[in-house]
This record gives C-alpha cells, sequence and structure tokens, in this order.
C-alpha cells in the first residue's frame, strides 16, 4: 500500500506506538542501569524495579510487534493491533496465559502459606514474564513475517536474540557483584 | 539455541540450494559452528543432546522426504536414521562424562605436576593427592574452591547408571512431591525449589534436572498440567505445519522444539532462571503460533 492510499488517522496511531516503543526501550535501558551501578536501598525496591521492568518490556513487545504488524500488512491504523490479537489467540497461547496466570496464584498462594518469601519468588516472576512478553511477540512476527521471507525472519530472529543476551550478558558480566547480580543472576 | 541452530542450518541450506549460493552455505555452517559451540561451552551435556537428536532426527526426515536412501524403503530409512540418533545421542550421554573427565584428569594433572615442581609446599597445602593424574589415573581433581570429600562426591556425581546422579533426583523428587499436597496443589514457589530439592533428594543442587518436575515442584500439579497442554499444542502444530502439503522451509521447524524438549528431559530451561534456552523457546512458541495464523490466513 501506498503512502497516498493510507488513511491518515493511522499516522497518529503510529507515531503513538513509536513513541510508546523508545519509552518503553530507554526505561529498560535506565532501569538495568539504576539496578547495575546505583545502590539498593532495599528488597522493595528491587521487587519495584522489577515491576518496571515487566511493564516497560510489555509495552515494548507489543507496541513494536503492532508496528512491524502494519508494515507486513500494509495497514496503518487499529487493524493491527487487532490481527495481532487474533494471532495471539490461539489454544496454546491460552495455555501459556493460563499458565502464567498459575504461576502467579500459586506463587502467591505459597507466600501466603509462608512456605516462599515474597521478595525473591515475585522478582522472578516479573523478570520471566518480561522476558516472554518480549521474545513471545517478536517470534509471532517473524513466524507472521516468514512466508514472504523465511531466510530473513530467521536471520532477524538470531539477531535478535543474540542482541538481547548479548546486552543481557554484557551488564550481568560488568555487574560484578553489584545488586544486579542479586537481581539477574543464578542463586 | 541449538534448535535454534539447527533450524537455522537446515533451512538456510534449503534455502540456499535452490539459489546455489556456495558462500551463503558456508556461512550458514560456520554460524551453525558457531552457535553450536557457545551452546555446549554454556550449557551442559543436555544441551550436545538435544542438537544431536534434533540433528538426527532432521536427517531422517530430510532422507525421508527425499527419499535420498532409495532402493530402501523409506520408513526402513528414517528407522535407520532415528536409531543412529538414539545411539549417539546415549554414546553422548553415557560418554561424554567420562570423556570430559579423562580430560580433566589429564590437564589439570599437568597443571597440577607443573605446580608440584615449582612449589611442593603449597601444593601440600591443598592436600596434594599421591598420584598426580597422568591421563590414566582414577584421580579426580578438585574443582577451585572445593576440598571436602563430600563436595567432592557431589562434583563426581552418581555414575552413568544413576544418570549423573538424575535418576535418583527424580525418583526423591516425584515421592516427596506425592507426600505433600501443597505440592500437589501450588508448588513451593521458583525460589525455593533448591531449597526443597536439597532437603528431599539429600544433594547439592539447584533444581531437579528436569523441566515437567521443576514446574510440578515449584508451581503445582495444574501448573504441569497447563505446560503439558501448551507443549503438545506447540509439538502438533510444528509437526502439522512441517509435513502440510506445501511445507516450504517449515518442515525443519519441529527441529528446535525436539532439541529442547530433549535437553529439558535432564535439565530446564524455565522457572527459576531464563538464561538463553528460555528465551529461544518462547521465540520459537511465537514463531510457531505466527506460522500457523498466517497459514491460517491463506486458507
Amino acid at each position: 500500500m501506498n503512502a497516498a492510499s493510507r488513511p491518515p488517522a493511522g499516522r497518529g496511531f503510529v507515531f503513538s506506538l513509536r513513541f510508546v516503543s523508545v519509552f518503553a526501550a530507554a526505561h529498560i535501558l535506565l532501569v538495568l542501569l539504576q539496578t547495575n551501578f546505583l545502590p539498593l536501598s532495599d528488597d522493595w525496591n528491587v521487587v519495584w524495579l522489577s515491576l518496571e521492568l515487566l511493564l516497560a518490556a510489555g509495552a515494548l513487545g507489543i507496541s513494536a510487534v503492532c508496528l512491524a504488524y502494519a508494515r507486513v500488512r500494509g495497514t496503518q491504523s487499529l487493524d493491527s493491533f487487532s490481527a495481532l490479537f487474533r494471532d495471539i489467540m490461539t489454544p496454546g497461547t491460552v495455555f501459556l496465559a493460563l499458565w502464567v496466570l498459575w504461576a502467579y496464584i500459586s506463587c502467591f498462594l505459597a507466600i501466603r502459606e509462608g512456605r516462599a518469601s515474597f521478595y525473591h519468588n515475585v522478582r522472578f516472576l516479573f523478570y520471566q514474564t518480561a522476558d516472554m512478553l518480549v521474545l513471545f511477540p517478536l517470534g509471532l512476527y517473524l513466524g507472521r513475517k516468514s512466508r514472504t521471507s523465511l531466510l530473513k525472519a530467521v536471520y532477524d530472529g538470531a539477531l535478535a536474540l543474540f542482541t538481547i543476551q548479548l546486552l543481557w550478558g554484557f551488564l550481568r558480566f560488568f555487574g560484578g557483584k553489584a545488586a544486579f547480580s542479586a537481581f539477574f543472576g543464578r542463586r | 539455541m541449538g534448535g535454534y541452530a539447527a533450524f537455522f542450518l537446515v533451512a538456510g541450506i534449503w534455502r540456499f540450494r535452490s539459489a546455489g549460493s556456495r558462500v551463503g552455505r558456508a556461512l550458514l555452517i560456520a554460524a551453525f559452528a558457531v552457535n553450536f559451540a557457545a551452546f555446549v561451552s554454556v550449557e551442559s551435556r543436555a544441551a550436545v543432546l538435544g542438537v544431536t537428536a534434533a540433528l538426527g532426527t532432521g536427517a531422517g526426515a530430510a532422507f525421508w522426504r527425499r527419499g535420498r536412501l532409495s532402493p530402501l524403503p523409506r520408513a526402513v530409512c528414517s528407522a535407520v536414521c532415528c536409531a543412529v540418533a538414539a545411539a549417539v545421542f546415549l554414546g553422548v550421554f553415557y560418554g561424554s562424562r567420562t570423556a570430559v573427565l579423562r580430560v580433566q584428569n589429564r590437564v589439570l594433572g599437568r597443571i597440577y605436576t607443573a605446580a608440584a615442581e615449582k612449589a611442593p609446599e603449597a601444593v601440600e597445602g591443598s592436600g596434594s593427592p599421591d598420584r598426580p593424574g597422568n591421563g590414566s589415573t582414577s584421580y579426580i581433581a578438585p574443582a577451585p574452591g572445593v576440598s571436602g570429600d563430600r563436595e567432592r562426591r557431589d562434583l563426581v556425581g552418581g555414575g552413568a547408571s544413576t544418570l549423573g546422579g538424575r535418576s535418583k533426583i527424580w525418583r526423591c523428587v516425584i515421592e516427596g512431591a506425592a507426600r505433600d499436597r501443597h505440592i500437589l496443589l501450588h508448588g513451593t514457589s521458583m525460589a525455593n525449589v533448591g531449597d526443597w530439592v536439597e532437603t528431599t533428594a539429600f544433594k547439592r543442587n539447584f533444581h531437579t534436572h528436569n523441566q515437567l518436575l521443576e514446574v510440578l515442584v515449584a508451581q503445582g500439579l495444574p501448573a504441569l498440567v497447563l505446560f503439558l497442554l501448551w507443549l503438545v499444542w506447540l509439538a502438533g502444530k510444528s509437526f502439522s505445519l512441517a509435513f502440510s502439503p506445501s511445507p516450504g522451509a517449515e518442515w525443519a521447524l519441529p527441529l528446535p522444539l525436539l532439541s529442547l524438549i530433549t535437553h529439558n528431559m535432564a535439565e530446564m530451561m524455565l522457572v527459576g532462571r531464563t538464561h538463553f534456552v528460555g528465551g529461544f523457546f518462547f521465540l520459537i512458541a511465537g514463531y510457531t503460533a505466527g506460522l500457523t495464523a498466517e497459514r491460517r490466513s491463506e486458507l
């Protein structure tokens, strides 16, 4: 679809998505830097930062994939969001969503019974959900795009995965014994 | 990651072969080699298992599809390839530990001998063995920071008969979970799995060495059921895409999933720590969902 035939109202939508994705990416970077280089006052600080990371990752994942869908489908409006939603609503992703939901419920049940600490478990959950919110939509987009150029989609996926892992690995490596290790490191 | 590398290799070769680009093929093989080396170096033997199983089955599928081994029937070719893959699989599993320890003995033994010649008192102080291994001895060099007998036993593990101690852990974990209704209902939470396993299985471990058991212990039986349903859906969709009438390069899609599932029988990728393999799993799950949606929209 060329630029002239695009609905004018869609440009604002695309601009909003771009703004959200850039803002969310910057927020993730700031959170990572903050946990890496600044002293954390208490456990709640870490939990709060992990929640920030989760929200920012969700915003980045959804907005970036909506943008990508809009580009692939040639639409510049909310159609891309509804297409994304239709793609996501498969039995498999419903099972995945229910699994994640149960992970939170079971975590809070264990905390209520005194079997687990809020601080240690919630940050794990937030971090893992954030990881999922970035990588699952990315894979979804690559799968949707692959009919036109499979190899490029595979390369894009490899590049994205390596970049993400490189960034986390870089920060983890240079974070040393700082709070970042406690935040993201292995037990 | 290994599965992704396998998919990367197979899909890429399939693509480039039709284009006739040798450079592209060489680049893909090099990329696969780098991925494989990185994966194996950061992961454990389970990574090797996953990659081997995926590649063996992929080769079997390729022979089956292309009929390269005719005059033999395709079913026989597939069975032979799967048997070879299984043999390699088991060989790697049982043999790698011995091989690793042999190399470890040889390298550390030489280092130890050199250190003993330079500063014998320092070596004596750290508990030097009577026989500084030369590759043929049974001496297991202690890892840095490990000096006690218990820790050394833990490093050595339970031997090949127990899959490196895994079967003991699995049995203890299943028995322990069956006794505790709280574990069956909601688990002990992610961060506490290590402590629970240590208490139940009497072995220093941070996890259960099995993804399904890890989900069971961390989040309970409902989570395990949902996780299994998700895995079954993923596997079913990837195979249906692979064996569709005009699959394109999607026929290689089950390879990464097979690799990951194999890996997860001996290790784990999710719950408690998400790292390279877990990230790849989310990516390939989304990829399968996207391909399914694409096919659905084409119909």
